[in-house]
């Protein structure tokens, strides 16, 4: 069947990449809201839960890389990686609400920031194995930060726990299946630079972390 | 019938996107909120004409370089700006940063202007070398205390669309006499950096 559209060229060929910019817009232009209502609002411990890697750039930045690279990996590492760091985020988190304490400094996660975002950079291959190890250990660092802020007096553990997972799980979903899909030549270099802009934030923080006393 | 759409149709989405993006921004600068950090990071490299031209004459030079110079910047710049960052922060004596600066935008429009095209690797050692006065002097001005990841994101971010802008102004290249017009632009931008170094001297 010949299609007699008359849309504009925007809504031809590409029309999936228009909702998941509006999309993108939306989040962006909400986004002032969530980070006010933070504050004092109490919004219950699954939202909580959902909310918390959204809102704190130093556990947002690490999955994004994840993401990213899992994305550019492709074949088995792009499902693999993924659910090894979302099941060592939840054991984290698990781990940190029984108040096991495996001692993860900020240091540690911004390091990681620094090698996920390089690796998405150079667009780098590591052996399976390895690939596997560093996102169960990232994964179980960002885990137990969830459990840090001072401020959450967290009543519902489980609901917390299934929030940061659903929340943590759809950032993945989202990056990893648009990464793999799209290969055209400037997302593949967009990818690498987003990956590159979260390597230099890393950097930067990680030698605030050990610079002088500011 | 197949159709091939430009890039451009593409990529007007996100660009209506990143233009209302700055409104959000201003709007927010004044509460305290979690993301605050962000917004005052993503602000600072914006207030610095030095800063701004020195990103734009980067990113236009890449695009009149052509491939690969135009995407390997991008992915590159920000690591050289980052070690500069390292610098600044630790306080490593580095001289002449004020200066460095101001003549990175001189060197950079001129290059434009110029229509000088050295091999990749000179290019980026000439960019690299530059990048880290850049870096070293935000560097020193990055805070230490809370929110410091949300403020580098911001603050690397902004850098980064400075510099994909330029690569957006440098893509007058394909207009006719584009290329003029770019070195036009490259002239502009030299003259700019040589008003702000004899700023810099006369002071």
């Amino acid at each position: 069947m010949i299609r007699t559209s008359t849309a504009p060229p925007c809504f031809g060929r590409s029309s999936r990449a228009i909702p998941a910019a509006f999309a993108a817009g939306v989040v962006i232009w909400l986004h002032p809201a969530p980070a006010l209502a933070h504050g004092s609002l109490a919004v219950g411990d699954f939202y909580s839960g959902m909310l918390h890697p959204l809102l704190h750039f130093e556990t947002l930045l690490p999955t994004l890389a994840l993401a990213l690279w899992s994305g550019q990996l492709g074949g088995p590492h792009s499902w693999r990686l993924p659910l090894a760091f979302l099941g060592a985020v939840l054991v984290g988190t698990v781990a940190g609400i029984l108040e096991v304490d495996l001692y993860v400094g900020s240091a540690s996660l911004r390091l990681s920031m620094l090698v996920l975002g390089l690796l998405v950079a150079v667009q780098g291959k590591l052996p399976a194995a390895l690939a596997l190890t560093m996102a169960l250990i990232f994964g179980l660092f960002e885990g137990q930060t969830h459990t840090y802020d001072p401020e959450a007096k967290i009543e519902r553990p489980l609901l917390f726990i299934a929030g940061v997972g659903s929340s943590i799980g759809l950032i993945l979903f989202h990056i990893v299946t648009r990464v793999v899909r799209y290969r055209a030549f400037w997302v593949q270099t967009a990818v690498r630079v987003v990956g590159s802009w979260i390597a230099a934030t890393g950097l930067l923080v990680l030698a605030l972390k050990w610079g002088v006393d500011k | 019938m197949t159709v091939q759409y430009s890039w451009a149709s593409r990529a007007l989405p996100v660009l209506v996107l990143l233009m209302v993006l700055p409104t959000v921004a201003f709007a927010h600068t004044e509460g305290g909120a979690a993301g605050a950090g962000f917004l005052t990071g993503f602000l600072h490299p914006l207030k610095g004409l030095d800063h701004v031209l020195a990103m734009l004459a980067v990113g236009m030079w890449g695009a009149q370089l052509g491939n690969p110079a135009i995407w390997v910047l991008p992915v590159a710049f920000p690591q050289v700006m980052a070690l500069g960052g390292v610098a600044g922060i630790l306080g490593l004596p580095l001289v002449g940063v004020e200066l460095g600066v101001t003549v990175s935008v001189l060197v950079l429009g001129s290059m434009i202007a110029l229509d000088r095209r050295p091999p990749l690797w000179a290019a980026f050692l000439i960019v690299s070398f530059f990048a880290v006065f850049h870096g070293y002097a935000h560097g020193a001005e990055l805070p230490g205390k809370t929110g410091a990841v949300a403020y580098s994101a911001g603050f690397v971010s902004a850098t980064g669309l400075i510099h994909l802008t330029g690569i957006g102004i440098g893509f007058v290249v394909k207009l006719p006499h584009g290329a003029k017009l770019l070195r036009a632009g490259g002239c502009a931008i030299a003259a700019a950096g040589l008003f702000l170094a004899g700023q810099l001297l006369v002071r």
